[in-house]
């Protein structure tokens, strides 16, 4: 089946990428691996404007809904490769091949793992990478949250809700990253301690995690440990095309487009300086723009 | 064998972990397969939680005519890892697919 556009990834760019292209009648298909992406993980949203406070899975979901109800055809799946044959292109998942005239690269990031001894072996059994999904199960509980990034300190304030204590271990010795305002809650909820200037060391425990020990010597008994060390863009299918990067990100101009012609890129997988929500968005606006208008304007 | 799969409504990665054993489970119903979505926000949910020791969703558990817990998958689990799994948990050596397509 050939396609007019292909975007890859159905998280907040890819999604928006395709409601524009929608609108702009483009023969559309979103593929991606975990609809709503990184944005479905977040337990609050309360900087996307006209909600103050949405959940991640139901913003997405709109997202969602909102691109179906345009009749775009989004299908849940991997992209294993990209092929550029002449000016055309030829996208391969596990079962399917679709061709296209166009590709939006949303792809966005994966979680950073701590790259600890037994962190595999403990993953559902202590570790976690995901405190929406795994919150509820901490009840009454003492975790640890590594990371001070805005996710890390979510993550926190998310599991005040479940556990009894909670430890944010942090390499710096302040949060800088994060957000002020969560700063100022993380700072006002007496469960919640931060201990700075360290690291996780080793993940220690039976069948399942049971202590950490840290790099200053501390050793502290948990029930959990919640990673939140950031993410490492999505960048394989870029590098296959011979998309250039800048420091593993998507390199892109003002219009979203890559080196290669006809393959543009949107959201948190590109080097735009603020990953969030709403500049994913409005990346995968332009980026659909930017499709559109080579679309309209090249010889048939 | 049973699988059981947890899942709760808060968590983005469920729905695709869903699909997959949704998808696959069936193919090994005439082998003795049978398989339960259990929600995490239901009575029954919260107690075989505590029974398996589940701390995570999705997690596919896999249990033995005795309900004893032969292994489990966390997270999103591949077509392929969950047809393995679910072949050497049965006892057949060889794939289905293999069988049933040479
Ligand atoms: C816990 C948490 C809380 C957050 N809170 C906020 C907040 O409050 N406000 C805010 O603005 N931002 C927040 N963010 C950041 C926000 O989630 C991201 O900026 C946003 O999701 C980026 O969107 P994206 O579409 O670029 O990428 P992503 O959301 O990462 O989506 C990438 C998509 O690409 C898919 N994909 C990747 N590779 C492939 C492949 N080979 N084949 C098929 N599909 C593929 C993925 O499955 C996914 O669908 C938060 C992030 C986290 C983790």
């Amino acid at each position: 089946m050939e396609y007019d556009l292909v975007i890859i990834g159905a998280g907040p760019a890819g999604l928006t990428a395709a409601i524009y292209a929608a609108r702009y009648k483009l023969n559309t298909l979103v593929i991606g691996e975990q609809i709503g992406g990184m944005a479905a993980e977040a337990d609050e949203i309360c900087n996307f404007p006209s909600h103050k406070k949405i959940i991640g899975i139901e913003l997405t979901k709109k997202m969602r809904e909102q691109v179906e109800n345009l009749g775009v055809e989004i299908i849940n799946s991997y992209v294993d490769s990209i092929k550029k044959i002449d000016s055309q292109f030829l996208v391969k998942t596990n079962s399917t091949e679709y061709e296209a005239k166009k590709i939006i690269l949303a792809t966005g990031t994966e979680k950073r793992k701590l790259g600890l001894k037994n962190e595999d072996k403990f993953l559902g059994k202590g570790i976690s990478y995901c405190a929406t999904c795994d919150a509820a199960f901490f009840k009454n509980k003492v975790v640890g949250v590594v990371g001070g990034s805005n996710s890390a300190l979510t993550a926190a304030l998310l599991l005040s809700k479940f556990a009894n204590e909670i430890y944010i271990i942090y390499r710096k010795n302040k949060f800088f990253r994060a957000e002020p305002k969560w700063i100022e809650e993380v700072e006002k909820n007496e469960k919640i301690k931060s201990i700075f200037n360290a690291n996780v060391i080793e993940l220690v425990g039976e069948n399942k995690l049971e202590c950490v020990k840290l790099d200053n010597g501390e050793k502290l008994n948990v029930d959990g440990l919640f990673v939140e060390i950031g993410s490492i863009p999505s960048v394989k299918l870029a590098e296959e095309l011979g998309i250039e990067l800048e420091e593993n990100h998507i390199k892109v101009d003002k219009k979203q487009r890559t080196n290669i012609e006809g393959v543009f890129a949107a959201g948190d997988v590109t080097n735009g300086p603020l990953k969030q929500i709403i500049v994913a968005c409005a990346q995968g606006a332009i980026a659909a723009n930017s499709a559109y208008e080579e679309l309209r304007t090249e010889p048939q | 064998m049973e699988l059981l799969i947890f899942v709760s409504s808060n968590c983005p990665h469920c729905p695709n972990a869903e699909k997959v054993v949704e998808k696959i489970a069936p193919e090994y119903y005439n082998y003795g397969l049978s398989f339960k979505k259990i929600r995490m926000k239901t009575s029954e949910g919260k107690e075989l939680a505590s029974k398996y020791n589940i701390m995570a969703v999705p997690t596919v558990l896999f249990l033995d005519d005795k309900n004893n817990e032969i292994q489990r998958i966390i997270g999103t689990p591949s077509e392929d890892s969950l047809r393995s799994k679910i072949e050497k948990g049965l006892g057949l050596k060889k794939s289905l697919f293999s069988r049933l397509f040479g």
